[in-house]
């Protein structure tokens, strides 16, 4: 994977570890704070032009790992690297971090919470320009935030800037929201389950403004989802996430079509279809993800595998390559080769 | 006779000085051992007509017209008190987000006790029998009954509902979006389960829910409604290649279809009409890209498919199509 | 570069928030109010025939009459007079007493919940202290010290009523700092400053002017308390001042309404139309709340 040509990002064996609360005595004591790793040891890299998905449930880390992308996390929390065009964003100055900000966004999940209410459509979509100062004059602020409603398919542009974001659909919202995010014209996106609280007749508006910007524009994207078939049909490559750990990676297509984990196999085993469902085809896991504090030794998926063996649950599998930048972590594979 | 039986239900809401017309003509059947799955976007009447059904709307909402019977008595008619004895021991529902309803204070076990001491006279052990054997059927240790909801996670704490909804041996169980906020394997498990108590406990099911790819697997019926009305009732079965209104093709492509063909999935243009003012001809028509001008001048007519399948349309290719007949 | 002026649609703009006011009947007529208030404090004097301090030329204890509107009191002093000028010294020690205490404990706050770590718990510790210390000697303290002038006591008002707000203030601001629009607010680029003008600070203001309502009510009556114990400037009468005379000369018991109610009444108004003045603002900044006294429920 590192030796992809022209990475915007590279990722290297990223750790997020949360601290805990600890009891008062134990604090007096001297002991080290308690932590959970949200994220353990994750590495991955996107491409320039590159729709790359995370795809997992919630408390795998995912959004950890957009946070931990666009320096949004607590120095003190991260070990390993994050490099943006080869520079490690931890050690980015301050006017690094200002262009940096400019050149890497974010959409939220729900478009509600990530815009204040306060303030007006025009304002949310204007403020990037304002608060960076990258507009001479009141003409041209207008001008840029026009263009940029009206490429977010917000049309006419002028009859949303005065109203406020409550009196916006949810897809409408978020439109803002994305407007607000491509007014600075950034090379990288992080879209943090972009469409997952919006109507489904919906979604589709939404995908296709983002997979637009990579066509049009070249912005590449981190798309955090939960929805494996959405991030089939929008992404070149995905990566599966359960418990602060990749588990498979590899292009869209091969996911698909010839998952080699077990956890990407049940995933995909209960996606719907819209079809007639033969009889037990469902591979459905019992129980639930485990709390990050408590997770499995060895293996982490090991409590909830069905092809579980000895040696799972005693040491950890390690990434193994079957062929084109398709990567997956289980012992299985490696019978398979052997 | 149906288990339940509704006919022309008409449902609305006081807002202001207006009227909201949020059920406007509904009708299904349903039979014993069925599952029906009721499917539209958010505001399209599918909660409110659920609520009709065992009388729990707001107070500024009235069921202005129409019919509900119950094995065979009418439910619009009874009583307050009728309405409370049927709630829970023969139609109990589970709540959207209904896991975030749990009382953080009292056990698991403690509050599926009370739902069961609301409607029958038990003894203290028959209680704690009928607690453990309902934690088993939704898959829960019956240890935990002892067990606060915040030691249970999300999906069991909807497991746990779910027990609750079953306390009392209900004939049928209305679901209401949920496995809205539950992970989608999570999701899966609970539909699994539901699926599998109804046929174990021979429970009717209603499954309210946006997500029309969510109930495909679950349910035998599907009701798609669109603004108050059903547009198409069709059998599951059937669902995939008869689909015929266009409101529901146009539902049935926005999901991807992972594995087959990888191609933009579809969006529905426009938003839900405002139903204090309903437009007087078909209420798809602004969204439709099929409407012709006889669409926003009269509402479309039923027609009666074969097998059990009916679409409101005014398309010539519904009307015109073999073994079709007008209502 | 532009300023922030510069960007049309900005909601707050001295007009818009003016014309968003004006919808509140209730704002507005407590606005009127606490204007007339405020016309009396300046001038008040002119209106008064009496020198209020002036006693013996009339007769004591008088019911309300022409020549007296509102009577007299147990010295014969003219009590529209005394109202009048206790006005001026209630309305200054309210506003000024409050402003100070709003402006110290919205910072301490603000700073203390944004910035977090060991700042907060600085600050916090800080406020604890204010907080558990009983406030009267403490002002009678500063007040012997500093002497008796109105100034003086405003000033410790203002310092000894701030930590109150300060919890309140940082609590919000911790809710507040853990929205989503903060975090796209850190996104796009934006610096401390701007988040906390632009999307911390409109939100706990509608709190800081709550508070300040109950505050100002404070104010009033710490002054009260203070000059009845001799700390206060005794040379300025004010409402609370009346009020205490009056229970201490027994007017409630020899039905002397007039003695008791005027003054009663002022505080009443005052301290009403402060809060309908705070529910007024709260939909300026708020714009989701409005229209809801227009429509009642929505």
């Amino acid at each position: 994977m590192s030796n992809a040509p022209d990475p915007i990002y590279s990722v290297e064996n990223l750790c997020v570890r949360f601290p805990l609360a600890q009891p008062f005595s134990e604090m007096i004591a001297g002991k080290e704070r308690p932590t959970v790793r949200a994220v353990d040891g994750v590495n991955f890299s996107i491409r320039r032009g590159e729709i790359l998905s995370l795809v997992g449930e919630s408390g795998s880390g995912k959004s950890t790992i957009g946070k931990a992308l666009l320096r949004l996390l607590d120095p003190k929390v991260i070990t390993g690297s994050v490099c943006f065009e080869g520079k490690d964003v931890s050690t980015f100055s301050k006017t690094d971090l200002t262009t940096f900000r400019q050149r890497a966004q974010m959409i939220f999940q729900d478009p509600y919470q990530a815009l204040n209410s306060k303030l007006s459509n025009f304002y949310q979509v204007a403020e990037p320009l304002y608060v960076n100062h990258l507009t001479k004059t009141k003409e041209e602020l207008y001008e840029r935030v026009r263009v940029a409603m009206d490429q977010a398919g917000l049309r006419p542009p002028e009859s949303y800037m005065g109203r406020f974001p409550h009196e916006l659909s949810g897809g409408q919202r978020q439109r803002i929201a994305i407007a607000g995010a491509m007014v600075m014209n950034p090379d990288f996106l992080v879209a943090d389950e972009p469409v997952s609280m919006l109507d489904v007749s919906i979604r589709a508006d939404i995908l296709k403004l983002i997979v637009g910007l990579r066509e049009e524009r070249g912005v590449s994207c981190l798309f955090i989802t939960h929805d494996l078939s959405l991030a089939w049909l929008i992404s070149d490559r995905i990566a599966i996430l359960y418990l602060g750990k990749i588990m498979e990676i590899g292009k869209a297509e091969e996911i698909a079509a010839n998952p080699l984990h077990p956890y990407t196999q049940s995933l995909l085993s209960i996606m719907p279809k819209l079809e007639l469902r033969k009889e037990g085809k469902r591979e459905l896991l019992s129980g639930e993800i485990p709390n990050p504090t408590e997770a499995p030794k060895g293996c982490r998926f090991s409590s909830r595998c069905p092809h579980a063996m000895k040696r799972c649950s005693e040491e950890e599998p390690a990434m193994s390559d079957s062929g084109e930048g398709h990567l997956a972590a289980c012992f299985l594979l490696d019978e398979k080769k052997a | 006779m149906a288990l339940l039986e509704v006919t022309d239900l008409h449902t609305e809401f006081a807002v202001g000085k207006k009227t909201l017309h949020a059920v406007d003509g509904v009708s299904f059947t349903l039979e014993q051992g069925e599952s029906l799955g009721l499917v539209g976007e958010s505001g399209c009447g599918k909660t409110t007509t659920a609520l009709s059904i065992i009388k729990l709307l707001p107070g500024n909402a009235q069921i202005t017209s129409g019919s509900i019977l119950y094995q065979g008595e009418e439910v619009t008619k009874k009583t307050r008190k009728g309405i409370r004895d049927m709630r829970w021991k023969e139609i109990s529902i589970v709540f959207q987000g209904a896991m975030n309803a749990l009382n953080p204070v009292m056990t698991i076990g403690d509050q599926i006790a009370d739902a069961i001491l609301l409607h029958e006279n038990l003894s203290k052990e028959a209680v704690k029998a009928r607690i453990a054997e309902l934690l088993e059927r939704v898959e829960i240790d019956r240890k935990r009954a002892t067990n606060y909801p915040h030691e249970f996670s999300g999906g069991m704490r909807q497991r746990a509902m779910i027990a609750m909804a079953l306390a009392c041996n209900p004939k049928i169980i209305i679901g209401d979006e949920p496995t809205t906020a539950l992970d989608v394997m999570v999701q899966a498990q609970i539909f699994d389960l539901l699926e599998r108590l109804r046929r174990e406990l021979r429970m009717a099911m209603i499954l309210i829910t946006h997500d029309l790819s969510a109930m495909t697997d679950t349910c035998d019926k599907a009701a798609i409604m669109y603004a108050g009305k059903i547009v198409e009732y069709v059998r599951v079965a059937d669902l995939f290649t008869e689909a015929a209104h266009p409101y529901t093709r146009l539902l049935m492509s926005s999901y991807p279809r992972i594995g087959s063909e990888r191609k933009m999935i579809d969006s529905i243009p426009g938003t839900v009409p405002d139903l204090t003012d309903p437009p007087k001809g078909c209420r798809f028509c602004d969204r439709c890209p099929e409407a012709m001008p006889i669409c926003r001048e009269t509402p479309p007519p039923e027609i009666l498919l074969p097998g059990e399948h009916r679409v409101s349309c005014h398309l010539p290719s519904l009307i015109q199509k073999e073994g079709a007949k007008h209502v | 570069m532009i300023t922030e002026g510069q960007i049309p649609h900005i909601k707050n703009s001295f007009i818009g928030s003016f014309r968003v006011f004006c919808k509140n009947k209730m704002g507005v007529l407590s606005l009127i109010v606490l204007l007339f208030f405020i016309f009396i404090a300046v001038f008040g004097q002119l209106l008064v025939p009496y020198d209020p301090q002036s006693f013996g030329q009339n007769g004591i204890m008088e019911a309300p009459s022409a020549s007296h509107v509102l009577g007299t009191d147990e010295m014969g002093r003219d009590l529209f007079g005394a109202l009048v000028s206790g006005t001026r010294t209630s309305l200054l020690v309210g506003i000024f007493g409050t402003v100070i205490s709003m402006v110290v404990g919205a910072l301490i706050g603000i700073v203390s919940g944004y910035r977090g770590g060991k700042i907060d718990a600085l600050l916090m510790r800080l406020t604890d202290i204010m907080l558990v210390l009983p406030w009267l000697p403490l002002m009678l303290v500063l007040a012997a010290l500093m002497g008796s002038s109105i100034w003086n006591i405003i000033a410790v008002i203002g310092l000894t009523g701030w930590a109150q707000t300060a919890r309140i203030i940082r609590a919000q601001t911790l809710s507040i700092k853990e929205r989503q629009y903060i975090e796209r607010a850190r996104v796009i680029g934006s610096s401390d400053f701007h988040i906390i003008r632009r999307h911390i600070l409109p939100d706990v203001f509608p709190l800081i002017l709550a508070d300040a309502v109950t505050t100002a009510a404070c104010a009033i009556d710490a002054e009260t308390t203070l000059s009845f114990l001799g700390m206060g400037d005794i040379t300025r009468p004010s409402w609370g001042m009346i009020l205490h005379y009056a229970f201490e000369s027994g007017a409630a018991s020899s039905n002397a309404y007039w003695y008791l109610i005027p003054p009663g009444l002022c505080v009443l108004f005052v301290v009403l139309s402060f809060s309908y003045i705070g529910n007024a603002f709260d939909e300026i900044f708020n714009p989701r709340l409005r229209g809801r006294s227009e429509n009642g429920a929505s």
